[in-house]
């Protein structure tokens, strides 16, 4: 009674909001430990580069470690062309309006977002444990941002 | 029922209500709630305690206050969503056994951790410090950090949704972690007391209270982890700092600097405590200092020179040199001038003082003094003009509007006799 009591305790704890859970109390039954975990977006600032040229051959081995370390906490991610060939959209008034277009990225930063991975982790310690092994965390920066659930 | 009693009261509830709140958080899983239910359950122990009398277990009753207060704001919460009642949740937040001492101990460790995470920006961290740590109310926490309510509030709930969004753990860190995280706890205390110990502006020199917050909130951290050398030095620094208090204004509270401070006035039991705990802290770190044990020192230095031509300040000087080298800042750099300037005289404090980029209105007012040192007084008038034109707390700037004034008189005096 009192074993089972806790349990549904737990999941309604947990249904609130997941940080409060404390995995030290009570060993989660195994499905649930995917509801644990949170979806973590990584943007990738580096350096404003053609990845697909030789020269970043290299550096793209990095990335590619990273991806090996990181193993199932990768749930998606791109790299992206430099921003000379970004075009930002925009309609005036509503919907249905004239399209304005305008050549380059959104920002014009002097380090511009050329990538991002989606991430799996169960907080934002393991999250940020992760973004650290990312090469542009030592030769750029990465933005982690929790990815938002609908329903 | 005097004053002194009702403050007695209102400190243990405050105390007791800080440390059921985390056990409460983590129980409804909600740090607002439990907080509006804190709240509630503690104005209810400061209307009735004071007919009823103190309970013998008040941490006992609070908790169970607290605890109904916090099923009735489920309730509300879920007939408001439209959410099926969740009886055996309720059942068990109701439950008659409060929590153990070590369950209470280590939900106030976690909160701390949840609360100061250097994700979290510093001034939101010392907001919610204020709010989560120190059970202030949102009114007494915005006038802590001289802001509105509504920004309060605001600041509060952006930094409520980034932890639960983002998604930072309620969890005392691992011992890897740990040097790091509790330097970001140590920060929030620091901060803290730097904000009540000089204002930027306004009617006061510093905020009696928000000091006292930070000396509270330093107290619990090296109480909860006694064994960790940074919380001991931060507390030790603090304490070094307020022994002072009460003698760098005069009764119109108008500044008194150190030189001229009555040092028989100084809090002995304070420094006592603050050099107790800066030896401990040493010890722990086999005589390596980190940024706040040379904080402790230099408070420390100051504190126990009999008088202020005893100070020494060839030892101060080094330990300005070693605090520039691991944490660089220009509050750093304007103190080391102002000891080279005693060691080597206003000519070198004025080449170092050229060295410093920032120039703010304790720039310009150092500038001031280290000329005026050397009968320069017309450009130190001139160096004040400066430093006034800054914002600064008033009785500061009645203190530099002085100076400048005798600066004056002086510089017209020898421009007659010359």
């Amino acid at each position: 009674m009192r074993a089972d009591s806790l349990a549904r305790m737990s999941s309604w704890v947990y249904s609130r909001s997941s940080w409060w859970w404390d995995r030290g109390d009570e060993p989660p039954d195994r499905d649930r430990v995917e509801d644990l975990m949170t979806q973590y977006a990584a943007l990738i600032y580096s350096a404003d580069v053609d990845w697909s040229a030789p020269e970043y051959v290299d550096s793209m081995e990095g990335y590619n470690r990273f991806t090996e370390i990181a193993g199932d906490a990768v749930t998606g991610g791109a790299a992206l062309h430099p921003t000379t060939t970004a075009t930002v959209v925009r309609v005036k008034g509503a919907r249905g309006g004239d399209i304005v277009t305008t050549d380059g990225p959104y920002a014009e930063t002097k380090e511009a977002l050329t990538g991002f991975y989606l991430l799996e982790a169960s907080d934002l310690d393991a999250a940020i444990k992760l973004a650290a092994e990312i090469p542009a965390a030592w030769d750029g920066a990465v933005e982690v941002r929790p990815v938002l659930t609908f329903g | 029922m005097t004053d002194g009693v009702d403050d007695r009261l209102a400190e243990l509830v405050r105390d007791e209500g800080a440390r059921i709140l985390a056990t409460l958080a983590r129980t409804v899983g909600d740090l607002r709630l439990a907080e509006d239910a804190v709240q509630e359950a503690t104005m209810a122990a400061l209307r009735t305690w004071p007919v009823s009398g103190i309970p013998h277990d008040p941490r006992a009753w609070l908790a169970v206050t607290a605890r109904h207060r916090a099923i009735d704001l489920l309730r509300r919460e879920q007939r408001r969503a439209g959410k099926e009642q969740e009886g055996v949740a309720l059942m068990q937040l109701s439950g008659p056994d409060g929590p153990s001492t070590q369950t209470v101990r280590d939900d106030q460790l976690r909160l701390i951790f949840t609360c100061c995470h250097p994700a979290l920006s510093l001034p939101a961290r010392v907001a919610l410090a204020l709010r989560v740590l120190c059970g202030l109310s949102v009114e007494q926490v915005a006038a802590c950090l001289l802001t509105t309510p509504a920004a309060t509030a605001k600041r509060l709930t952006r930094t409520r949704t980034k932890i639960t969004a983002a998604g930072i753990p309620y969890r005392v860190p691992a011992d890897e972690d740990l040097p790091e995280r509790l330097l970001a706890v140590c920060a929030v205390v620091h901060a803290l007391y730097t904000a009540g110990h000089t204002a930027a502006a306004g009617p006061a020199l510093g905020q009696v209270e928000v000091s006292r917050e930070a000396i509270r909130l330093a107290r619990r951290l090296v109480e909860l982890m006694p064994d960790e050398a940074a919380p001991a030095a931060v507390l030790a620094s603090l304490l070094l700092t307020e022994a002072r208090r009460a003698t760098r204004t005069d009764p119109a509270g108008e500044v008194v600097l150190l030189a001229d401070q009555d040092r028989s006035r100084w809090d002995r039991a304070a420094i006592a405590e603050g050099i107790e705990l800066l030896n401990r802290s040493l010890r722990r770190t086999g005589g390596t200092a980190d940024a706040y044990q040379l904080q402790a020192a230099l408070a420390a230095q100051h504190a126990l020179a009999p008088t202020y031509a005893d100070t020494d300040w060839a030892e101060i000087l080094r330990l300005y040199d070693l605090l520039r080298s691991v944490y660089p800042s220009a509050a750093v750099e304007l103190n080391r001038v102002v000891a080279i300037a005693e060691v080597h005289g206003p000519a070198a404090g004025r080449d170092a003082l050229d060295r410093v980029r920032m120039h703010d209105a304790r720039w310009w007012a150092v500038r001031a003094e280290l000329l005026a040192r050397d009968g320069a007084y017309a450009d130190a008038v001139t160096a004040a003009e400066r430093a006034l034109a800054c914002e600064a707390a008033e009785p500061e700037q009645r203190h530099r509007r002085r100076r400048r004034d005798e600066w004056a008189a002086r510089a017209q005096a020898a421009a007659i006799d010359g």
